[in-house]
């Protein structure tokens, strides 16, 4: 094995020569590839008032998110705008927080941020009707935010000043997707099942943060390949679409037959080697973090969360060529999930190679939570 | 669970041929070019190739070099960086997987200027304060126009 450390240089340099970057977004649909039919509503994370719109990245069901080696870096943050006006600019925040080790959630202290960067705003517009911008926010990427630390649980987001004319006239708020818990009338949105836990947190600076029940067209920028696992209901309507949902119906698939079963699948997706070779692997759970090396005949960068190469390999999958950026695989199609599994977890990750470069790069890793 | 068993027993076996394919890709799947066609039948270049593409103001064929107050564009152009940005990302970095339109001028608000594209989108650089840097860094950012959004909901 070979020391991490000693090629992280190597790694930090490599987008430079690629270019582009992932948007690491947890939603029912892919906002950069997919027309999106699953939105709920769009919303603030505490109505009119302050506060930072927070995704929860938690290493219980992801891992490897901007894997740079064992560091996470991340290049910058993507969301949708929903403006209702567009004449009038908008102003917010991007912030990358890490948790409260004793209260859990976001640590909303000042010395708990990674990063902050004030004062962004939206691009001119004369239209004074309501509409959307889809802001690509990125860091340069020799400047990308470098996480050494390894959180087990960090937050990324945008932070909203109050703005007591939203909804009615103006005012900045984001795409959500209600969860079934959430107990809002939306007939579409996520489709976890029952127990799954809220993904997403408003944090606020004058009071304690607090969890909410939706995911948002939200995250961070990052060089590494994503991969999402989808769920699949069949008796459900909540995409507004045919399809998996790959937000938390992937993360928290209903396999208890009472009465869904829903099926798996997953969906790697790759803007910077969109034809390269995808290999995907799963594991009983969470694997000890592994540094393959890299083989003799090209780069190989990231960790694997599923196994190692000898003693505890994962297991095989699947190998195909992404198309234009994406590859889908069916795990299991509805039914056919054994109810056996409920309250265990699998986890998956797959390598992408560039053919074009020789540089393959792990895929974060996500668990299905049956 | 002897169902289950059986599951991941077939998929153990194909652990095998996953590590022989993960090792022959590295030779049988190298292509010398990659032609990425967008949805509206454009061609994109590869990161880092020329196009003959060259639409607005003051556009060079020199690329961004360090320290440079210009901003590469995806056609292989660059045009001077906006607000005082140094080094800034090159514009193909945070466009997206989307074809790349021409900048037709820039536009102005809350004293930021911004790059305006033919097809609606808008583009910047800027100086930003990095806590984590203890620096100053230019951001590279795009604002693409999206889809009416559904109502707001409480």
């Amino acid at each position: 094995m070979q020391p991490i450390r000693s090629i992280i240089t190597a790694a930090l340099l490599t987008p430079a020569a690629i270019g582009q970057v992932n948007a690491f977004v947890f939603y029912p649909q892919d906002p950069e590839r997919q027309t999106i039919t699953c939105t709920s509503y769009v919303g603030r994370p505490d109505v009119s008032n302050a506060a930072e719109a927070l995704m929860e990245i938690d290493h219980q069901n992801f891992r490897g998110v901007g894997d740079a080696n064992g560091l996470v870096r991340l290049s910058g943050i993507y969301h949708w705008v929903a403006d209702e006006k567009l004449s009038t600019t908008e102003t917010y925040d991007l912030v990358v927080r890490h948790r409260d080790a004793i209260a859990g959630g976001p640590d909303m202290s000042a010395s708990a941020e990674f990063l902050r960067i004030t004062g962004l705003t939206t691009p001119p517009s004369t239209n004074p009707q309501r509409g959307t911008w889809i802001m690509y926010d990125g860091f340069n990427l020799t400047g990308g935010l470098v996480i050494t630390t390894s959180p087990d649980r960090y937050y990324v987001g945008v932070d909203l000043p109050a703005n007591p004319l939203w909804p009615a006239t103006d005012g900045h708020s984001l795409f959500r997707a209600d969860m079934l818990g959430a107990n809002t009338p939306a007939a579409l949105g996520e489709n976890e099942r029952l127990g799954a836990p809220n993904p997403t947190w408003a944090g606020l600076h004058t009071a304690a943060p607090f969890s909410t029940p939706w995911t948002y067209i939200l995250g961070p920028f990052v060089t590494s390949p994503n991969l999402h696992l989808g769920g699949t209901d069949p008796t459900s309507n909540r995409l507004g679409a045919p399809g998996a949902n790959l937000g938390m119906n992937g993360l928290f698939p209903d396999v208890g037959a009472n009465p869904r079963s829903d099926g798996l699948m997953v969906r790697v997706t790759d803007n910077l080697a969109p034809f390269g070779w995808c290999f995907l692997g799963t594991a009983l759970g969470f694997q000890t973090p592994y540094y393959h090396g890299s083989p003799p005949a090209y780069t190989l960068i990231g960790l694997s969360h599923i196994g190692d190469h000898s003693s505890n390999p994962p297991m095989s999958l699947d190998v195909a060529m992404l198309q234009n950026g994406v590859h889908e695989y069916t795990v299991a199609l509805p039914g056919t999930i054994p109810t056996a599994l409920v309250g265990q977890y699998l986890a998956f990750q797959a390598v992408v190679f560039d053919g074009n470069t020789g540089v393959a790069q792990w895929t974060n890793a996500q668990a299905a939570h049956f | 669970m002897t169902r289950t068993l059986m599951i991941l027993s077939a998929l153990l076996g194909l652990l095998a041929a996953w590590y022989v394919l993960i090792e022959g890709a590295a030779v049988e799947a190298a292509p010398s070019t990659v032609e990425i066609t967008g949805p509206l039948g454009i061609e994109m270049a590869p990161a880092g190739a020329a196009s003959s593409t060259v639409t607005g103001g003051d556009e060079e064929e020199a690329p961004a070099k360090s320290g440079s107050d210009r901003l590469q564009l995806p056609d292989g152009t660059s045009v001077p960086s906006l607000n005082g940005a140094i080094d800034a990302a090159p514009l193909q970095d945070f466009w997206g997987p989307r074809p790349y339109s021409a900048i037709m001028g820039i536009e102005q608000a809350d004293g930021i200027e911004w790059y305006r594209h033919y097809n609606g989108s808008y583009s910047t650089t800027q100086m930003v304060w990095r806590n984590d840097l203890g620096r100053h860094v230019a951001m590279t950012r795009v604002a693409h126009p999206g889809p009416t959004p559904p109502p707001g909901g409480r």
